[in-house]
């Protein structure tokens, strides 16, 4: 193992720990509305103890926006991610498990969703159910299920070939059953790792969505904190740059975490 | 008594890329009364454990299957790996495989993996199925079982996993065992114990088992009876005893000749007949497929296949010149 290893594994989990943190105690940290206007605009950051981080055009208070944006993030990031491996769990097993016809069909949809980009399919489909949370969560699991279930499915192809399987099927298990407490959990051990780069991709896409207003008009998102200092980036860079440091740490925080996790699961089930 | 199995002129064959079909089982009959044991030798390639999945079920999708298989006295089944998949549930059947790492689920405690078949066969709620999960590690000799079913496999030896495995099997009160080499993967102590658990079971609670196997010692040692399978055919078939001592086909001497049996005499060395390849299932029917490799083949041979004939007290040989080969 290289030197330092130890620490380098604990920079995802920290990080993460930090946004989590910000996103769960940002009333406490900026209390109100981050889209109410409270100062004068463009103050610069550093120069008013009240609104460390400066306030943007309009008044805003940029800290505020920052604490209250990681909530945003967090909770449409993970919960697209967790969406979207549900969903792909989901139609991986039934089509690997069952196989035929149900897994012919269940590949060839995988691959009509696959030749349309994750972010263009996302886009559109934001701009015709209208911008709210709930259906950037949705655009996103429905553009980015693919790969998880053509994942899940090759694991669950090689598993279900396992003595154990068999040994389920001679039992009498219910396939269904089968599938899902047999076969299942000895397929999960690659999901863990997509979960990261799942995450960190649901973070990007949501920030992009916002970036392009189509975000939740009524929350202070990074992403639309980057579009709104877009046009103020000679005078004000601090305006983009401090929501897209912000943007860039969860997704490395969130990667890296899944990469740690997906590592020490490999060590420890490989025989 | 009803036998407890029942096969009758079982063939499986499978898809050949051409187009063609490979024949690895013909028309094979078997049959078992419970409380007997049954050993299926051969080489590899030989069709035995094709014998075996086909009662288990356990045949790919593609494979066509005829023949029929009675189990337990109920009336035949339809072998057909389609109808059989969802009719397996209904086969008081239990297998042990080969390898003990593999027929254990790794993300599952050994407890809950025999407690999920007591609770599927034996309509059992989960602290009755967990109670007589360990109750059935108790019997095949897991020491502190109440501790040891809550272990996941990783934890435990490979002469434990079997003796898992054999609970597992055990926990559907199946009338019929099948076991697949159940002690190849595992060290010659622990093999001997693994057999002497089975036959007490056998005994006990009296199953029908049938043990495949290429080790012609083994069978001797704990079988009733003994098949031998050669190129998808039973070629000899008989009490353990005579089969072991007494060989009719030339290729049962020649097993018996590799064999070192339980004190019996050593083998001489010599190779009985000249090393090749595993007889090609594809040959033509008419001949008899031992032919090519048998020290005593003759014309005959060659053009007529010999069918499984009873040559003396319940002991039948497929040869032309049955009894012929010095043992």
């Amino acid at each position: 193992m290289r030197m330092g290893s130890p620490w380098s594994g604990l920079i995802g989990p920290a990080l993460l720990l930090l946004l989590v943190l910000a996103a769960l105690l940002a009333p406490l940290l900026a209390p109100g509305d981050p889209l109410d206007m409270v100062a004068r605009p463009l103050t610069a950051p550093f120069t008013d103890a009240w609104f460390p981080l400066g306030t943007d055009q309009l008044g805003r208070d940029v800290w505020a926006g920052l604490v209250h944006g990681a909530r945003v993030s967090l909770v449409v990031g993970l919960a697209a991610a967790a969406a979207t491996l549900g969903v792909g769990i989901l139609a991986g097993t039934v089509a690997g498990f069952r196989g035929g016809l149900v897994d012919d069909g269940l590949m060839r949809l995988t691959e009509a969703f696959q030749t349309v980009p994750t972010f263009l399919l996302a886009l559109a489909l934001v701009s015709v159910l209208g911008a709210s949370a709930g259906n950037v969560v949705l655009a996103i699991a429905i553009s980015s299920w693919p790969p998880a279930a053509r994942l899940v499915r090759a694991e669950v192809l090689r598993v279900k070939t396992l003595d154990y399987v068999d040994a389920a099927r001679i039992a009498g298990m219910a396939p269904l059953a089968i599938a899902f407490v047999e076969v299942l959990p000895g397929a999960l051990q690659p999901v863990v790792a997509l979960a990261g780069i799942t995450v960190g991709e649901a973070i990007l896409v949501e920030s992009a969505l916002a970036f392009l207003g189509l975000g939740d008009p009524n929350l202070q998102s990074w992403g639309s904190m980057v579009a709104n200092g877009r046009a103020l980036i000679r005078t004000a860079p601090s305006l983009v740059i401090l929501p897209g440091l912000c943007i860039a740490m969860a997704v490395l925080a969130v990667s890296l975490t899944g990469d740690g996790l997906a590592r020490r699961l490999g060590l420890g089930t490989r025989s | 008594m009803a036998p407890v199995l029942i096969l009758e002129r079982l063939t499986v064959a499978f898809p050949l890329p051409d187009g063609g079909w490979l024949e690895a089982t013909r028309e094979v009959d078997l049959s078992l009364e419970r409380g007997r044991v049954l050993a299926l030798i051969g080489e590899s390639g030989s069709g035995k454990t094709t014998v075996l999945n086909a009662m288990a079920g356990l045949l790919p999708a593609e494979a066509r299957v005829t023949g029929s298989l009675g189990l337990d006295g109920g009336g035949s089944d339809l072998l057909a790996p389609g109808a059989t998949r969802e009719g397996v549930a209904g086969r008081r059947i239990g297998m042990i495989f080969q390898n003990p790492g593999a027929s254990l689920n790794p993300v599952l405690r050994v407890g809950a993996t025999v407690a999920e078949v007591a609770a599927v066969h034996q309509g059992l709620g989960r602290t009755a199925a967990w109670r007589a999960a360990v109750e059935l590690l108790d019997r095949v000799g897991i020491d502190d079982p109440a501790r040891r079913a809550s272990d996941y496999p990783h934890r435990l030896s490979g002469g434990q996993k079997q003796r898992v495995a054999i609970a597992a099997a055990l926990a559907g009160k199946p009338g019929l065992i099948l076991a697949d080499e159940p002690t190849t993967a595992l060290d010659a102590m622990v093999q001997a114990q693994i057999l002497d658990l089975l036959l007490a079971l056998v005994d006990q609670d009296g199953v029908g088992l049938v043990l495949v196997t290429h080790d012609l010692a083994v069978a001797g040692a704990v079988a009733d009876e003994i098949a031998v399978m050669y190129a998808g055919r039973i070629v000899e078939q008989g009490p353990a005893e005579a089969v072991v001592r007494r060989p009719l086909h030339p290729y049962a001497v020649a097993l018996a000749g590799a064999a070192l049996p339980f004190g019996g005499v050593a083998a001489t060395g010599d190779a009985p007949f000249p090393e090749l390849p595993p007889a090609d299932p594809a040959l033509p029917v008419t001949a008899c497929a031992f032919a090519p490799r048998c020290p005593l083949a003759i014309d005959r041979c060659r053009s007529v296949r010999p069918p499984l004939e009873p040559q003396d007290r319940g002991h039948a040989a497929a040869c032309w010149r049955a009894g012929e080969a010095a043992p």
